[in-house]
């Protein structure tokens, strides 16, 4: 194993989750960049919900060839996050799986590509791409290397994008209770007033929202804010 | 921070706010009939039933239950409990 690797490795498992997702995805790209024999740019594919972003890259021409990719709907970033599989353009010269995207990418002055699939498709759909401006350059061992080190930035990935989702969800909750509360004030207020259960304040809730065409939650302020006063 | 102490407090944290999400419809109801029985704020509600709780040692939860019962029937709401609750939103024992 490459001393590039072993330390990649080594700050892989060290990761720590609270800090952003985004600062995580662009220290693996950065990484692979050191770990991958003739990479010069590379970047982060991840699938949501089937469409394809890039969520990090080192390089502003992987960015821009994902983007390309995208567009076309094709292309070997797109098909290893997809997939989860591997797929290697040795020369965009003269390449047959691709031979539209190749072209474009060789005008770019790219001469190899290597995408791999991260292999965790239960958890998220994302792929690793390098980009190489070197003839030849992307060959069987940088094939391993980046193999090898997709499966470890899978786990930092993966850890990494539970956490974030974690705190969205906190977040949501905390949005949801605040605007929860303002309803069943409003909704407190017409019981008293009425001498109704919360069944009964909510249908009224529901029903004065419509005959005024206003949306609940506002209704709901305006009730709680005219009790006030 | 460890990872697993963070995953654990955040997980900890979703536990509370579902569990206090799930209890906060009763005690708003409270809070809106407090204030409709009061007439002040909503703020003053909160303040006058969780006073009002410390001092006869019930729970928010409980006292709102107690509220909600009484207007939800179509009853007039107890008048010593709108006194006592009108005491302590005013900062008086």
């Amino acid at each position: 194993m490459s001393p590039a690797l072993e330390g990649a490795f080594l700050e892989l498992g060290r990761i720590l989750l609270d800090q952003p997702l985004t600062t995580v995805l662009r220290r693996v790209a950065d990484l692979a960049v050191d770990c991958v024999e003739g990479a010069d740019d590379v970047s982060i594919t991840v699938l949501r919900k089937g469409k394809p972003h890039t969520v990090a890259f080192h390089g502003e021409l992987a960015n821009d060839l994902d983007e390309r990719q995208y567009s076309l709907g094709f292309g070997p970033c797109v098909a290893a996050a997809q997939a989860g599989q591997t797929l290697r353009i040795d020369d965009t010269a003269d390449d047959d799986k691709f031979p539209d995207f190749s072209r474009l990418a060789a005008r770019r002055g790219v001469r190899s590509i290597l995408s791999i699939g991260l292999p965790d498709p239960d958890r998220s759909q994302a792929g690793i791409n390098v980009y190489s401006f070197r003839q030849p350059a992307l060959d069987g061992q940088a094939e391993r290397s980046l193999t090898l080190f997709s499966r470890y930035a899978a786990v930092a990935i993966g850890n990494a994008a539970a956490f974030s989702e974690a705190t969205e969800r906190a977040e949501h909750l905390q949005i949801a209770m605040q605007s929860r509360a303002v309803i069943e004030q409003a909704k407190g207020i017409l019981m008293a007033r009425y001498g109704i259960d919360a069944v009964q304040a909510f249908d009224l809730l529901t029903e004065q929202s419509q005959t005024v065409n206003t949306k609940l939650r506002v209704l709901a302020e305006q009730i709680v804010a005219e009790a006030a006063r | 921070m460890t990872d697993q102490t963070a995953v654990g407090g955040l997980e900890e944290e979703n536990r509370q706010l579902r569990q206090a999400l799930a209890n906060r419809p009763r005690t708003e109801h409270a809070v809106g009939i407090v204030m409709v029985l009061l007439g002040c704020d909503e703020a003053a509600a909160f303040r006058a039933l969780s006073r009002l709780s410390q001092h006869v040692n019930v729970k928010v939860r409980v006292l709102a239950d107690l509220l909600v019962e009484q207007v939800a029937s179509g009853e007039e709401a107890d008048e010593d409990l709108v006194t006592v609750l009108r005491l302590v939103v005013d900062g008086r024992p």
